[in-house]
């Protein structure tokens, strides 16, 4: 079934189409969620459910090429209240960036974050990239993340602020609003 | 200037890369039978109309009405129930969940913005641009219950933790339109029973531990510090 098919069947109310849409994307999803929240097994399935219970619920909104990052969106921030609810914080490294504001009629149109990530990311080498998709996306502290990547801790530091600037550069450049 | 999250930024990237196929994972078949099970419909239950003022007790804000049962202090029922009383089918529900720095969070992870001010008026969360979805609030009750005692706005408060079915739908100030389930509760030795017979765990609440936020159109939200 390709993912048009997929996509029109759940929308129809299909269970078997949400089945599949569980088979295909299990792995990634409980993945995410596992990254975050470490060995919690039992929460870990808990979440991934409610993950694809949204999807089904929003299966209205759901586009054709964007099923995969609505699902990884919501599995990261589900997986971010429970550790909040768990009283656990993520420590993140210099967490914001500041850009220059522009105006409507600076901006040529509205440019979707999405593309500009991809864009700021891609232009990171891998290892960079790595660390600050282990960081910013899925949680990791800069120790865990360095210690797997097996770098260390000021290098990991100095690559992601590297990562920041290239991400402050790509979004003025480009114009990001929200 | 303007501050970015970087993490919230985040939301909009898909990785395709650090992600490994192969790892060990939850088992599909197995969430698809608890996916499937909480889509499947529900039975409907008869609301026995003595206890339909204790619903719209429950799940409604600033009532007042009779209560009967034996008492202990505090009672904490969590209820999932429908905006301004228009039932929705079980597909429809929709999760939001409070966070501790009073902000809500949907299940697509948008934050809604919420207006800040004081009040003691207790009614139903409710935002603007959503329309008749349900909500998982906690209400905190703060008072005795005894025979015809009267609860005011301001010990309407009910938290609930205990092995609540997830997709009970309440309707608001007790008027049953559509919903697929609903679960009775009486207050017993004062303690909190539902129908069939399970005792739920009670806990004390403090003042501190929630937060009231009034919106913009006039009702409040009940926020739980976490």
């Amino acid at each position: 079934m390709t993912e048009q098919e997929l996509l029109k069947a759940l929308q129809k109310g299909d269970t078997a189409a949400l089945e599949e849409l569980i088979r295909r994307y299990t792995a990634y999803v409980s993945s995410i969620i596992r990254r975050i929240l470490g060995g919690r097994t039992e929460d870990c399935e808990e979440l991934t459910s409610e993950v694809f219970l949204v999807a089904w619920n929003s299966r209205g909104k759901l586009q054709e090429g964007k099923i995969k990052g609505f699902l990884g969106s919501v599995a990261r921030n589900k997986a971010f209240v429970r550790l909040r609810g768990l009283h656990e914080d993520l420590p993140l490294e210099e967490g914001v960036i500041f850009i220059e504001e522009r105006s409507v009629e600076e901006a040529a149109e509205h440019t979707d974050a999405a593309i500009l990530l991809e864009k700021a990311l891609s232009q990171l080498e891998k290892p960079h990239r790595e660390l600050f998709v282990r960081h910013y996306y899925y949680g990791q502290t800069v120790k865990e993340a360095a210690e797997e990547m097996q770098i260390n801790l000021s290098t990991a530091k100095a690559w992601l602020c590297r990562g920041r600037e290239k991400l402050k550069d790509i979004l003025e450049k480009e114009g990001y609003t929200e | 200037m303007k501050e970015l999250k970087i993490s919230e930024l985040m939301n909009d990237y898909t990785d395709n890369e650090l992600f490994l196929e192969g790892q060990q994972t939850v088992d599909a078949e197995k969430a698809i039978k608890a996916v499937t099970e909480r889509i499947s419909p529900k039975k409907k239950t008869k609301v026995k109309p003595l206890f339909k003022a204790l619903i719209a007790v429950a799940a409604a804000a600033a009532l007042t009405g009779a209560v009967s049962a034996a008492a202990t202090a505090v009672h904490e029922v969590w209820v999932t129930y429908t905006v301004d009383g228009k039932a929705v089918s079980s597909e429809a529900l929709k999760t939001y969940t409070f966070v501790d720095d009073g902000k809500i969070i949907d299940e697509d992870g948008n934050v809604l913005e919420i207006q800040e001010v004081d009040s003691d008026d207790i009614k139903i969360l409710y935002d603007s641009d959503i329309t008749a979805d349900d909500y998982d609030v906690r209400i905190r009750y703060d008072g005795s219950l005894e025979s015809n005692s009267e609860i005011d706005s301001d010990d309407i408060e009910i938290q609930y933790e205990g092995s609540l079915d997830d997709n009970v739908t309440y309707t608001v100030n007790g008027d049953v339109v559509s919903a697929e389930k609903t679960v009775t509760y009486n207050f017993e030795n004062g303690k909190l029973v539902t129908e069939d017979g399970q005792e739920l765990e009670l806990k004390v609440v403090d003042e501190d531990s929630v937060t009231r936020v009034e919106n913009e159109d006039g009702t409040v939200s009940i926020y739980i510090n976490d």
